[in-house]
């Protein structure tokens, strides 16, 4: 239980027999007084004698009892826990480890390379472990990965595996994990219990402790120290940069969203810089040839290229920043798709389709980037229509019901629907189209002499981009009728306005999806529109920047289950898709409710996936890792103790400080300063004891008052 | 002047004390005439009333200006002044050889008695010597001469204070061989059993004596402020005790102010005349004080 750091002091115990040698040297020299009469002296001893006993024997006690704490105190004795243990026979320790393996722990830069760094970190905890100790590993990522779920006592199984670990992409969540590490030493049994997270401090790794995180809440997700009991130690080790930097491309559009073949196009790349990343370069890749270099401000957030003309097919195209301390962020994969031509269904009767037609189509059906298919509505297939880059419907309702439920999923599943009402179709038959932005609510007629100035409420929407008008001209439109609707529905917003109340195109996100209404129709019964300058250009923007736009995403997200875009070609059961390093993954079949997916597990990396067979297969998906890592902002090492509230934590910011947090912790508290303080408190009362006779009372001649003459005037009695 | 008295009074002390005087409290019998009130009113001396004349009264002793006054006859009265007779009982017991200063308290009761002694030879009165301890030691006739006085110093100078005490048994004796008034003064520590003592007392001011105590302490008697331990032996009865008196001085204070205010008490009510001397007050301080104040209330 006890052991001492300086035993030679322990001699000075002896000190303590000092009050009582002293003591009885005095009493055998005592001084002779030759007095007067014992007679009060033996009446005062025999009235106090009990309590004089008492104090002598309470100095004395303070005296010897001060000296031999002052002995202890210069012994410097340890309290050592462990040692108690082996006594009871329970000497052993549970260990558990948590391990950040997020991707933010791939920073190098110079000497400092953080993985190697927490690796160095577990293997010299596990190094520190005696035999009978047991440890478990959890891995903090995404979610919590037991490496070793339960505590083992087999080091060298758990040091193999700590050398084979590697970090993976994505974000790391500590608070699972070490719930998890707690949870697997809540039965060990044994008093020490000793909990290890090693991490970089990133802040985003601990953001559950503080109810930031985008998971779900679940028990996992929430800290309550006391749920642990006292038997637990936390330490901490944060071997991330005191300062790390990191410069990534976060995100990029391609506009317009469809590109054809004659399309001029741009790419823009948003980037963004932590902590004290500095200017450099971008430069853009496609299909594997550099192509455009850019120099970016350290204060740019974004930065442009213009795209060549790209022939039809899909191109790699691949955005580099510098080369910074984290790679895994410094490419981020596009894939772009170049279409020859834009198939867009138009479906109403003939006098409903017939601007519509020409405008997409000036030169006949066939002919033109934009290939336009006119079916009258009984004769639409009500089965795939994702073939089709947009659907227009021009006083196509009421709709039959399946072809109502082939567009609606249609639209789900990212398409393009614009919608023109006409005579053929009641308000009430648009009831039941649940994708509308608003629900028509009655037919209004207008002054068709009126003119209604077309105003833009969202002009910063994609269909409106590169839309230009004749100089000096606004567009505007004689209405003669037209839909009045009522509510906007969730995600619905007005696009152009004919007059402060009457909306004129409205907009609605539907699932990936959207859906363009106007409240005339397609040909010139309600108004001029068709005829209008604005109708050809306005309805060939929306077609081209308002279709595809969500259908072909140009990248995706690494996951460790990854479902791959709807519409891929190519998919069927036992299919395989080439990973980055041209290795094969298979493809995974999931059937829903009304719906099937595909699946990849355990995708290899970041890259391009591509598929097919041969040397050159074709690109069918871009993959990149979360840029939620890229993140590196820095948790003070206060906040971390304060996130983990009242448990007993230590935090270390290098393997040496760790060992000797641990070591202090294991060898034991030293008490040499709580002996000192009890010393100096025994000092206190032996002085206040001791001094305690001259302060008692006043003597005779100050309580009585006796003059000169001797007459005494006052006395305060006996 | 002879030795004796010199060695205990120095000139100026006696310069001093001759211009001071002792006078009994209450009414006294003395061999001559004197300055004390003598229980005989009558001729000569200060007047003191009137009476009517009876035939036969001295015609000389009637106040003539009451007559123009009243038409009637009156006599005057004198009181006769007569000298004092005082006696000193010295306690020369073992207890009165402590001394924790240059004084023991036996020489400082021989300095008192001398000086009390100087002042009434000096006033032309008389001063008796009792020296006692467990008995009566010493006995003197009171005479009013110097050389008397300095026998009586040398008696007590001879002394050497050895034996036990025994006040209460010597006052009652002394008490039965003083006849006539006379005022008692008693030097002693008083450390004898209080009740005996006081009763004692009790028996002078039964026989109409004046009664003046000088209750003499050392201070460390007084406060045994000793600074250590150690062993203390009592010089009357030889006993031992070894006690450490700061752990024990408040119960002796409240004895010892027990002791000290049952004696005050008791003179109080049988109006003796109960003074505390501390002798590490000089002696002629401690009479000078005294004779004034006894000046003072006696007018």
């Amino acid at each position: 239980m006890w052991t001492f750091l300086n035993p030679a002091f322990l001699w000075a115990l002896g000190a303590a027999a000092i009050p009582l040698v002293l003591h009885l040297l005095q009493r055998r020299q005592s001084v002779v007084v030759h007095f007067s009469t014992l007679r009060f002296l033996k009446l005062a001893q025999k009235k106090s004698s009990k309590r004089m006993k008492m104090e002598n024997f309470l100095l004395w006690l303070l005296r010897t009892l001060l000296l031999l704490v002052l002995a202890l105190a210069f012994a410097l004795p340890v309290l050592r826990s462990s040692m108690g243990s082996s006594l009871l026979g329970r000497s052993y320790r549970d260990v558990a480890i948590v391990w950040d393996v997020s991707g933010s722990m791939s920073y190098v830069s110079g000497p400092k390379n953080v993985w190697e760094e927490s690796r160095q970190v577990v293997q010299g905890i596990l190094k520190d472990l005696k035999q009978g100790d047991r440890v478990s590993i959890h891995l903090a990522a995404a979610e919590p990965v037991p490496l070793l779920a339960e505590p083992t006592a087999d080091l060298d199984l758990a040091g193999s595996m700590v050398k084979a670990q590697n970090w993976r992409t994505g974000v790391a969540r500590i608070l699972p994990a070490l719930n998890a590490a707690c949870q697997s030493l809540q039965n060990s049994g044994r008093r020490e219990r000793e909990v290890y997270i090693v991490s970089d401090g990133q802040s985003l790794s601990w953001r559950d402790f503080a109810g930031k995180s985008d998971a779900a809440p679940t028990n996992a997700a929430t800290w309550e120290p006391a749920r642990w009991g006292r038997d637990y130690t936390f330490f901490a080790a944060i071997v991330g940069a005191d300062s790390p930097a990191n410069a990534a491309a976060l995100d990029a559009e391609v506009i317009p969203h469809l590109l054809m073949e004659d399309t001029p196009a741009s790419l823009t790349a948003r980037l963004a810089r932590f902590g004290a990343a500095g200017e450099g370069s971008i430069t853009m890749q496609i299909d594997g040839h550099e192509v455009a270099r850019q120099a970016a401000a350290a204060d740019a957030t974004d930065v442009s290229f213009a795209l060549p003309p790209l022939g039809r097919g899909t191109h790699a195209v691949r955005i580099d920043t510098a080369n910074d301390a984290l790679m895994f962020d410094n490419s981020l994969h596009l894939l772009v798709r170049v279409r020859e031509r834009l198939p867009v269904l138009v479906t109403g009767p003939d006098d409903g389709v017939f601007f519509v037609k020409r405008a997409l189509a000036p030169g006949g059906e066939v002919a033109g980037a934009i290939d336009v298919k006119v079916v009258p509505p009984d004769q639409v297939q009500a089965g795939d229509l994702s073939g089709y880059a947009a659907v227009v419907l021009c006083d196509a309702f009421p709709l039959a019901g399946g072809l109502l439920l082939a567009v609606e999923q249609y639209v789900q599943n990212g398409g393009l629907v614009v919608l023109f009402p006409g005579d053929r179709g009641s308000v009430a038959d648009y009831a039941n189209a649940g994708f509308l932005p608003a629900r028509p609510v009655s037919l209004e007629n207008e002054d068709e002499t009126a003119r209604s100035l077309l105003r833009l409420v969202s002009a910063q929407d994609p269909i409106f981009a590169s839309l230009k008008f004749p100089s000096g001209s606004v567009p505007s439109a004689n209405i003669k009728r037209r839909i009045a609707w009522g509510a906007l529905e969730k995600d619905a917003e007005v696009l152009v306005m004919a007059r402060a109340d009457a909306p004129f195109l409205l907009s609605r996100k539907v699932g990936r999806g959207r859906v363009l209404a106007f409240s005339v129709s397609a040909d010139r019964g309600w108004s001029n529109l068709p005829l209008s300058p604005y109708f050809l250009p306005f309805l060939h923007q929306m077609i081209e920047f308002g279709a595809g736009s969500t259908r072909d995403p140009l990248y995706v997200w690494h996951a460790k289950e990854m479902r791959l875009p709807d519409g891929l070609p190519g998919l069927a059961e036992g299919a395989t898709l080439r990973g980055p390093g041209n290795e094969r993954i298979p493809v995974r079949q999931v059937r829903g409710e009304g719906e099937t997916s595909w699946w990849i597990d355990d995708p290899p990396g970041p890259g391009i996936y591509a598929q097919g067979e041969g040397d050159a297969p074709a690109p069918v998906l871009a993959v990149n890792v979360r840029r939620d890592e890229s993140d590196l902002s820095v948790l003070p090492v206060a906040d971390i103790e304060n996130r983990l509230g009242d448990a007993d934590v230590q935090v270390a910011r290098d393997s040496g400080e760790l060992a000797r947090l641990v070591e202090r912790h294991r060898v034991g508290k030293p008490l040499t300063e709580p002996l000192l303080w009890l010393a100096f408190a025994l000092a206190v009362t032996e002085l206040f004891f001791s001094n305690r006779a001259v302060r008692r009372g006043r003597s005779l001649s100050q309580t009585m008052v006796v003059e000169l003459s001797g007459r005494v005037t006052k006395s305060e009695g006996a | 002047m002879s030795n004796a008295l010199s060695m205990l009074l120095k000139p100026a002390e006696m310069a001093k004390l001759s211009r001071m005087a002792l006078q009994s409290r209450y009414v006294v019998e003395g061999n001559l005439a004197g300055r004390h009130r003598s229980p005989m009113i009558g001729l000569g001396g200060e007047f003191a009333d009137h009476r009517d004349y009876v035939p036969g009264d001295d015609p000389k002793f009637i106040d003539w200006k009451v007559l123009g006054r009243t038409d009637r006859y009156y006599i005057r009265r004198f009181e006769n002044e007569t000298n004092l007779r005082v006696y000193l009982a010295v306690d020369g017991s073992a207890s009165m050889q402590y001394g924790s200063g240059s004084l023991t308290k036996f020489q400082y009761a021989c300095h008192l008695a001398a000086a009390i002694g100087y002042v009434v030879v000096k006033a032309r009165d008389s001063v008796g010597l009792y020296l006692y301890d467990e008995k009566i030691h010493t006995r003197t006739a009171t005479k009013n001469s110097v050389g008397h006085l300095s026998d009586m110093c040398r008696l007590l100078l001879q002394h050497k204070p050895t034996k036990k005490t025994r006040t209460a048994s010597a006052l009652h004796q002394i008490a039965e061989s003083i006849q006539r008034r006379a005022m008692i003064v008693l030097l002693s520590d008083l450390f004898d059993e209080e009740k005996q003592v006081t009763d004692a007392l009790a028996h002078f001011r039964k026989n109409g004596h004046d009664v003046l105590v000088l209750h003499i302490l050392d201070p460390m008697e007084i406060d045994l402020s000793f600074k250590r331990g150690g062993e203390f032996i009592d010089l009357e009865t030889g006993e031992r005790l070894v006690v450490d008196p700061r752990g024990v001085a408040d119960a002796y204070r409240e004895a010892l102010g027990a002791f000290l205010d049952m004696y005050r008490r008791r003179c109080s009510e049988m109006k003796v005349d109960y003074r505390l001397v501390n002798t590490s007050e000089p002696p002629d301080v401690f009479v000078n004080a005294y004779l004034h104040e006894r000046r003072r209330l006696s007018r």
